[in-house]
């Protein structure tokens, strides 16, 4: 909304937001592939595409909000690794739902709150801090079960990634929508996500006007890493193993989704709605060409050059 | 005199703006013309015009005498117009030289660079200024006042017949000033038609042989500057009549508000003030006094080493920013871009920024958007901010209605002391009467005010008593009959008593 009417203040009558521009370009997509695919426009297709969205919509909850505070977490990918292994680690001695998920969202807390200090109180870069702390999680996960992928076999814990609720609708996809929920609240509602918008635009000028900036970074990381275990969560539940493997590469995903929807990697801009529809034109495209028997090879040509197409409108929007 | 620069019925229009409507200029060999008009009267869109930034709806552009058509900025280059924009355009981490050859760095061979022949050149275009910097010193060691002379010097490299200066002397202080206008004379005296933009009058007098006056798109008046008046000049650019700039009332003076005692810190050398209800205290010294440090460090935002604070009386600690908000402090900051708004943001979120806290319901969890909105309402009206809505995105406003902005945004904080750190620089006379009237409002209000400028007449005009920072100390406190503009400067200097 906000961009809508500074653009409009600006005179440009044909400039959309990007949430709604990436909106249009999935409608788009979504009707390419109806019409090269007789399999892809179907319930049980759609449903297939919100449950394989959940990971990266998970994390990509966390990393907008990061964005939008003028940060970057590319640790992420790590952290869900990490949560996998931890969780695979300590699965046989005791198989409780609520144990899992409290040690995954230690994990997680802990993990954001490494990049945090980091980043506030070192004054470090974000990018290298989390590129440090990416290789640091990722070794950690690898040392938990000396690198070994480990199968388990819990019934109840894979019903989070893997069960449906309401009829046939993913319970991984279900919780993403909570977070998206939640995410967009704090965002837009609360006097916190006002201030994650003021530092990310104008840190100077947020800490002269008596905002804590330091806290306010603290907590956008914290929160990431929250995000970033419930990715981890799902993701081990879907595989029922913790593999080596799991989290790779998933960062990208996220910052994609999130920049397709509207944040821009310099701050201070960024919805929860533009991400939702960034992350589900990325899995719609993947989907499709898996419809069209694309290799896997091309695919990550396709999401390589989305990603980069993202990021030039993100250089577009800056000029303008 | 020769004319060497002509525009002829130049219109411009932008969407929803009719940003020049059939304006002339004229600018002879030789000649200082000042362009004068208030934020938004067109001057800027003008001289995009002249530098080839922005096509003409309609209109001619002679230079020598030929039409030209300039379709890019370096098609106004060819021509040898310069242009020195309000906000510098230097490389900080390359040198002296480099920047004034960057574009077109003299060339050994195909490959090399010869940075003999550059640094030769760049000292011989230092020495026509008449300016001592090492051209190879690296720019970001440089004052701001060197910084503008780089610029000077980087126009003249290329063959510089028409020098543009957009308010080239906002970030200096009187010192630097005159001796900037000295250069901009010289160069003249060598042919050079200079066009020359500020808003500070005194100096327009100083430097300018003639005067164009622009307001509403339109070229008002043009005139010899020995014709031109302070009053005439005000009154042609606002189209009404200022009579008294400064107010001055009498107002009653109360209690000591705040006492600084013994500030000491990397920059500051035990300063000691107070100041009282409904007084304004002014603060002058020149660039790199320490007046920002020492209003930084009141307000939390710098670390003290030593010294104390006191509200009415009673001495606060202050640590950060958050604490002197809850002293009752505001502090508005010199460069209101970079330290006093969020740019892409909207009016209304920011005069909410400081209070943001307080705009809550359900136990404050949530914004409560209507309170952002009437606060937003009640400020506009109050200082009279032109803005289309509180929408607005702040970065589209004007200098004077964004500082108006701050303002505000300080004032919801209802404090008992403002810290304004150059209030009205780089903002156009109406608006700085403006903010004159309300700087003596909050006065009469019973508020303390601490003004630091460096415009010695605003400073005399505006308060009864100032005292003079000189390298992080105080070196005096002006009142009553020492309150002269030559004991300012004796002080700012370090001398005096």
């Amino acid at each position: 909304m906000e961009d809508v009417k500074a653009n409009r203040i600006k005179g440009k009558r044909f400039h959309m937001t990007s949430a709604w521009s990436t909106f249009f370009v999935w409608i788009v997509i979504c009707a390419i592939m109806a019409v090269l695919s007789p399999y892809f426009l179907s319930v049980k297709n759609f449903l297939s595409i919100a449950q394989y969205s959940a990971i990266t919509g998970a994390l990509a909850v966390g990393m907008t909000i990061v964005i939008v505070g003028g940060g970057i977490d590319i640790s992420v990918g790590s952290v869900v690794t990490l949560v996998g292994m931890v969780l695979a680690a300590i699965m046989p001695a005791s198989g409780s739902v609520p144990l899992m998920i409290i040690a995954a969202l230690a994990i997680g807390v802990a993990c954001g709150l490494a990049n945090g200090l980091l980043v506030t109180k070192l004054n470090i870069v974000p990018f290298v801090v989390t590129l440090g702390t990416m290789e640091i999680f990722k070794g950690l996960a690898f040392l938990t079960t000396r690198g070994v992928n480990t199968p388990f076999n819990n019934l109840d814990f894979a019903a989070i990634g893997r069960g449906y609720s309401f009829g046939q609708i993913p319970n991984s996809f279900i919780i993403m929508l909570c977070m998206i929920v939640v995410g967009a609240f704090l965002l837009k509602m609360t006097p916190f996500g006002k201030k994650i918008f003021a530092v990310g635009s104008n840190a100077t000028a947020s800490k002269l006007a008596g905002i804590n900036i330091k806290k306010i970074k603290l907590s956008t990381y914290i929160i990431c890493g929250i995000c970033a275990a419930i990715a981890g969560l799902i993701s081990t539940s879907q595989n029922s193993a913790g593999l080596t493997n799991s989290g790779d590469g998933a960062e990208l995903n996220a910052i994609a989704g999130a920049v397709l929807g509207g944040a821009s990697l310099a701050g201070g801009s960024g919805s929860m709605v533009g991400t939702l529809i960034g992350v589900l034109l990325l899995n719609t495209i993947t989907n499709g060409l898996n419809l069209l028997g694309v290799s896997s090879y091309w695919q990550l040509v396709a999401q390589g050059a989305i990603l980069v197409f993202a990021v030039i409108v993100d250089s577009f929007k800056h000029k303008s | 005199m020769s004319e060497l620069l002509k525009l002829k019925g130049i219109s411009k229009e932008f969407p929803g703006v009719k940003a020049l409507q059939n304006v002339d200029l004229e600018l002879n060999r030789g000649e200082v013309l000042a362009l004068l008009g208030e934020n938004g009267a067109g001057k800027s869109t003008l001289l995009k015009i002249i530098s080839g930034v922005y096509l003409p709806d309609a209109g001619e552009i002679y230079v020598d005498g030929e039409k030209k058509n300039f379709k890019i900025p370096a098609d106004a280059a060819a021509e040898g117009i310069g242009i020195i924009y309000q906000e510098l355009s230097y490389y900080d981490e390359l040198t002296v030289a480099e920047n004034i050859f960057v574009g077109k760095l003299p060339k050994a061979n195909r490959i090399k660079v010869d940075w003999k022949e550059m640094n030769r050149r760049a000292k011989e275009i230092l020495a026509r200024l008449n300016v001592q910097i090492d051209p190879r010193a690296l720019v970001k060691t440089l004052s701001t006042a060197e910084k503008q002379l780089v610029e000077i010097a980087k126009a003249l490299a290329s063959d510089t017949k028409i020098l543009i200066m957009d308010e080239p002397t906002s970030a200096l202080n009187d010192a630097e000033v005159k001796s900037l206008i000295e250069q901009t004379r010289k160069l003249a005296g060598e042919g050079i038609g200079v066009i020359f933009i500020s808003h500070r009058l005194e100096e327009l007098f100083a430097v300018a042989d003639r005067i164009q006056i622009m307001r509403d798109g339109k070229r008002i008046d043009s005139f010899s500057m020995k014709d031109a008046t302070p009053e005439k000049l005000v009154q042609l650019m606002v189209g009404r009549e200022i009579k008294d700039m400064y107010p001055k009332g009498e107002i009653k003076k109360g209690d000591v508000v705040l006492e600084v005692k013994h500030l000491k810190n990397k920059t500051l050398k035990d300063i000691s003030f107070s100041v009282r209800a409904g007084e304004i205290l002014g603060v002058f010294g020149l660039m790199g006094a320490g007046r920002t440090e020492m209003c930084k460090a009141i307000f939390g935002a710098s670390k003290l080493q030593e010294g104390e604070i006191l509200m009415h009386g009673k001495p606060v600690k202050i640590h950060s920013v958050e604490d002197a908000k809850k002293a009752k402090i505001a502090y508005l900051p010199n460069d209101r871009k970079k330290e006093g708004l969020i740019l892409s943001q909207s009016v209304k979120e920011n005069f909410a920024s400081a209070v943001i806290d307080r705009y809550t319901k359900g136990k404050g969890f949530i914004v409560d958007k209507k309170r952002v909105d009437r606060n937003a309402d009640k400020w506009i009206k109050k200082l009279n901010v032109s803005t289309p809505s509180g929408d607005t995105v702040v970065e589209t406003l004007s200098g004077g209605n964004q500082q108006k902005v701050v303002v505000g945004k300080w004032l919801e904080t209802s404090p008992d002391v403002i810290i304004l750190n150059e209030p009205t620089r780089g903002i156009d006379v109406g608006a700085k009467v403006e903010i004159y009237k309300l700087i003596e409002e909050l006065c009469q209000e019973g508020m303390a005010v601490v003004m630091v400028s460096s415009e010695q007449a605003e400073v005399l005009s505006l308060t009864d008593r100032a005292i003079v920072l000189c390298e992080g100390r105080l070196t005096g406190e002006l009142c009553c009959d020492d309150y002269t503009q030559e004991r300012l400067m004796e002080y700012a200097i370090g001398g005096g008593a």
